[in-house]
């Protein structure tokens, strides 16, 4: 069964066939969480909606049409699930400022004391720390179509299909993304240079 | 239904070119581009030198898995996981060294078990029993030295037939070979903290003891019935390399002709 492409094996999960799905699920489920996790920046929650994504697939997956694009259209559930997970803890941390004395309290851009931590930060965390940081930093559209083209390796086109944008917008996205990451990493001392 | 946005052109070939998203035509105009336009190659440069950080950008969790299972069906792959991790979770401390003995120990009798052999203890030690209860036994003595003929009827009886004899010294070495035996056991576990197994043999040991001792005189009546002349009976009475011998619990055996009674020095 290893040796089926993604669309024979949904031919078989259409009819009836759980191995073949085990079978998929197991093909992708490492790339699949790797992305999950890198969109929602930690594990706990990545490993609750990779769970909800496989989940939702094998419900949906009668209504796949074109076997091919099983991998976009898992990535496609996954994307919307972090997304709603993204507004439930949006809304709840909101909620929570409310209760701690409001929005207007909170520090605009940390101040002198979370540049100070920062600094300290820096020297003692490695660079994969850090870009675990300032990549969840980005707005969710840039570090989707980062995630998706640098480390998922789908095509603009494929990323435009899945986020439901032109492939020029998601260009756009990765190229603004790459400025924010750029921008982000020098206020915590790292000059990224291209290598020599 | 896609948006269509108006995205700066400059920016589209940048990052096309960036992940060879073009045609090779476009690429060799994007590279002659590069040579001339200052602008867009320091634009090229923040963007490659941002990017080659991000192979930095690693997931080193445990990737969790999802197995569908058809309920009571035919794949058992994820329920048959789980039952190996909550086995694992409850008896994890078990699967020590000295827990894979204990583990294949109490395989072994639960083999045995299933197998219908069973394991008795009778007031003179332990007895294997194989298959059913009604069915006869034949129960064999095993013999420690080797060489002494010995049959033993199903009560312990050594026999009256001439054919089944035993001297007192026959019957002398066996005995101490026995207990040498059982000896040599309890020695080499007393250097261990294994209380269980030391309180086995000594159960063992005792039960052993306890059943040559009450067997002894019977025993030894029947031999010097049989033959008379092999009698010897200060060479039968020695001491048994235990710290609790036959002669301590029994005395020295003397015949009356020995024996001198009501004689107080």
């Amino acid at each position: 069964m290893d040796a089926l492409t993604d669309e024979q094996l949904v031919v078989l999960i259409q009819q009836g066939n759980i191995n073949a799905f085990n079978n998929l699920s197991q093909r992708w489920e490492t790339s699949l969480y790797r992305f999950i996790r890198r969109m929602m920046g930690n594990s706990e929650d990545a490993r609750d909606v990779c769970q909800e994504a496989w989940s939702k697939a094998y419900q949906n997956i009668g209504s796949l049409r074109d076997g091919s694009k099983f991998r976009a259209w898992i990535h496609y559930i996954a994307l919307n699930l972090c997304r709603d997970r993204f507004r439930s803890l949006k809304s709840k941390a909101i909620h929570s400022s409310y209760e701690e004395g409001g929005l207007e309290t909170m520090p605009e851009g940390g101040g002198k004391a979370a540049q100070w931590a920062t600094t300290r930060h820096v020297e003692q965390t490695s660079l994969k720390t850090l870009l675990d940081e300032v990549l969840t930093e980005l707005p969710n559209e840039q570090r989707t179509a980062i995630v998706l083209r640098e480390y998922q390796g789908f095509t603009s086109e494929e990323i435009a299909e899945i986020t439901g944008v032109p492939a020029a917008t998601v260009r756009s996205r990765i190229f603004y993304g790459f400025k924010a990451l750029r921008r982000l990493l020098n206020e915590r001392g790292i000059s990224p240079t291209l290598p020599a | 239904m896609k948006r269509h946005e108006s995205v700066d052109p400059k920016i589209d070939r940048l990052v096309a070119a960036l992940y060879g998203e073009m045609t090779d035509a476009d690429r060799r105009d994007f590279d002659a581009q590069l040579k001339v336009d200052a602008a867009l190659r320091t634009e090229w440069e923040e963007l490659s030198g941002t990017r080659s950080l991000l192979a930095d950008w690693e997931v080193e969790d445990r990737i969790p898995s999802f197995l569908v299972v058809e309920a009571g069906g035919r794949n058992r792959r994820a329920s048959a996981a789980g039952w190996l991790e909550g086995f694992r979770d409850r008896f994890g401390s078990w699967f020590s060294v000295g827990g894979w003995v204990v583990a294949g120990a109490a395989a072994a009798v639960l083999l045995l078990a299933l197998k219908g052999v069973e394991l008795q203890k009778t007031d003179g030690g332990f007895q294997v029993n194989v298959g059913s209860r009604n069915r006869p036994v034949t129960r064999q003595t095993v013999d420690p030295l080797g060489t002494i003929p010995l049959q033993v009827s199903s009560n312990g009886d050594a026999g009256t037939s001439t054919a089944a004899y035993l001297t007192r010294d026959e019957f002398d070495k066996y005995s101490a070979a026995m207990l040498r035996m059982v000896s040599a056991y309890m020695n080499e576990y007393r250097g261990r903290r294994d209380q269980e197994i030391g309180a086995a043999l000594r159960s063992l040991y005792g039960d052993i003891n306890a059943k040559q001792s009450s067997q002894y005189a019977d025993l030894l009546g029947k031999i010097d019935a049989t033959r008379p002349a092999d009698r010897i009976a200060h060479d039968f009475l020695r001491p048994m390399e235990l710290g609790m011998s036959h002669a301590d619990s029994l005395g020295p055996l003397l015949s009356p002709e020995d024996v001198e009674v009501g004689r107080n020095e």
